[in-house]
């Protein structure tokens, strides 16, 4: 008797191995886990310094006047990673608006040429209040950035309140990022 | 009886050839060049612990590739502030914190032996002691006993 159980043991076991499988990939594709989930973030980390060229309204580089994160220091702001090449970007535009309403938000435009990015602004407006260049990806990951677009909240001694890696949508704007907005004292 | 100890063996080899079948698949047979001849350092030594530290860096926007081999920007940039940072003097240790402050242990290939990652490191040993006790616990015994039951089998 002991030997026959014995004997489906490695039945058992096998029979474990698919069910966890199935599991996992079930997870992933109903999209309540990601493999892009890494899991970590910047957030409750103080927010690098990085100092880039901007974006005039004309769509010139401009390096005299930077976006210079040291600037903003004593302040609540939103840092925006976009890129007209980025469809979620394009997706979560109105979202983007909506926040730049509650607070100044500042766009880092990521591996993109002035001309696309300034059609991007004009297509779907511009909601920032400065915007930094990024054309190697370097600042981006400075900051943390893994891919496009994310968004942080940043608080004014420096604290990054959210770090949202993805588009926003109203799910967002209603849910984490209005709880940040509230730990900043905002009203939305 | 017999055939049921047979079998149960049977399984057991299965099970460890299908093993050695997944550690086979899951080693790089080949590697693919994805470094630049641009992307190159002057100095060879620098070049070589740039290489090295890319090798142990996954990369976050690919499917299971290191950041010395994909091709996808983040990779390239990660590389490029890897040679950066040598340049400017900093130790591997610096740059790999520079990275986990940013991207946690999940950009290690090898995750460090810590409170949320020691059942990933025992798992190998547990699992090696448990089959060669399992494979003691079946072994068929040469004793009087043992063989009365082939007999009888017979």
């Amino acid at each position: 008797m002991k030997i026959r159980l014995a004997f489906f043991v490695p039945v058992i076991i096998f029979l474990l191995f698919v069910v966890v499988s199935f599991w996992g990939l079930y997870a992933i594709t109903t999209g309540q886990r990601s493999t892009s989930d890494i899991g970590f973030s910047m957030q409750g980390q103080t927010i690098p310094d990085i100092a880039l060229a901007s974006l005039d309204q004309h769509g010139q580089i401009n390096a005299n006047a930077p976006l210079d994160l040291a600037d903003w220091q004593g302040k609540a702001y939103a840092i925006n990673v976009w890129a007209s090449w980025c469809p979620p970007c394009r997706a979560e535009a109105p979202a983007i608006h909506q926040l730049s309403k509650s607070l100044p938000v500042l766009g880092i435009n990521q591996r993109d040429k002035p001309q696309d990015a300034m059609a991007f602004l004009d297509q779907f407006g511009n909601p920032y209040q400065q915007i930094g260049v990024d054309p190697d990806g370097k600042a981006s990951i400075a900051i943390g950035v893994q891919a496009l677009p994310e968004t942080l909240i940043i608080a004014p001694d420096g604290r990054v309140i959210l770090h949202h890696r993805g588009p926003v949508f109203a799910n967002e704007l209603h849910g984490s990022i209005r709880d940040a907005l509230n730990t900043l004292g905002i009203d939305q | 009886m017999t055939a049921i100890v047979t079998g149960f063996r049977n399984w057991i080899m299965m099970i460890m050839i299908f093993a050695g079948m997944m550690m086979l698949a899951s080693y790089p047979l080949y590697s693919v060049q994805a470094i630049l001849p641009e992307e190159q350092m002057a100095d060879p030594l620098d070049e070589s612990r740039a290489r090295d530290l890319a090798a142990e860096l996954r990369c976050l926007v690919c499917q299971n590739q290191t950041v010395d081999d994909s091709d996808a920007d983040f990779a390239i940039t990660i590389r490029s502030i890897i040679r950066d940072q040598i340049s400017t003097g900093k130790s591997d240790d610096d740059i790999l914190d520079f990275l986990r402050q940013r991207y946690g242990d999940y950009i290690l290939f090898n995750p460090p032996l810590n409170r949320m990652t020691f059942i990933l490191w025992l798992a190998p040993i547990i699992l090696l002691i448990g089959g060669i006790m399992l494979i003691i616990i079946t072994r068929p015994k040469n004793n009087p006993q043992s063989m009365k039951e082939r007999g009888h089998d017979r």
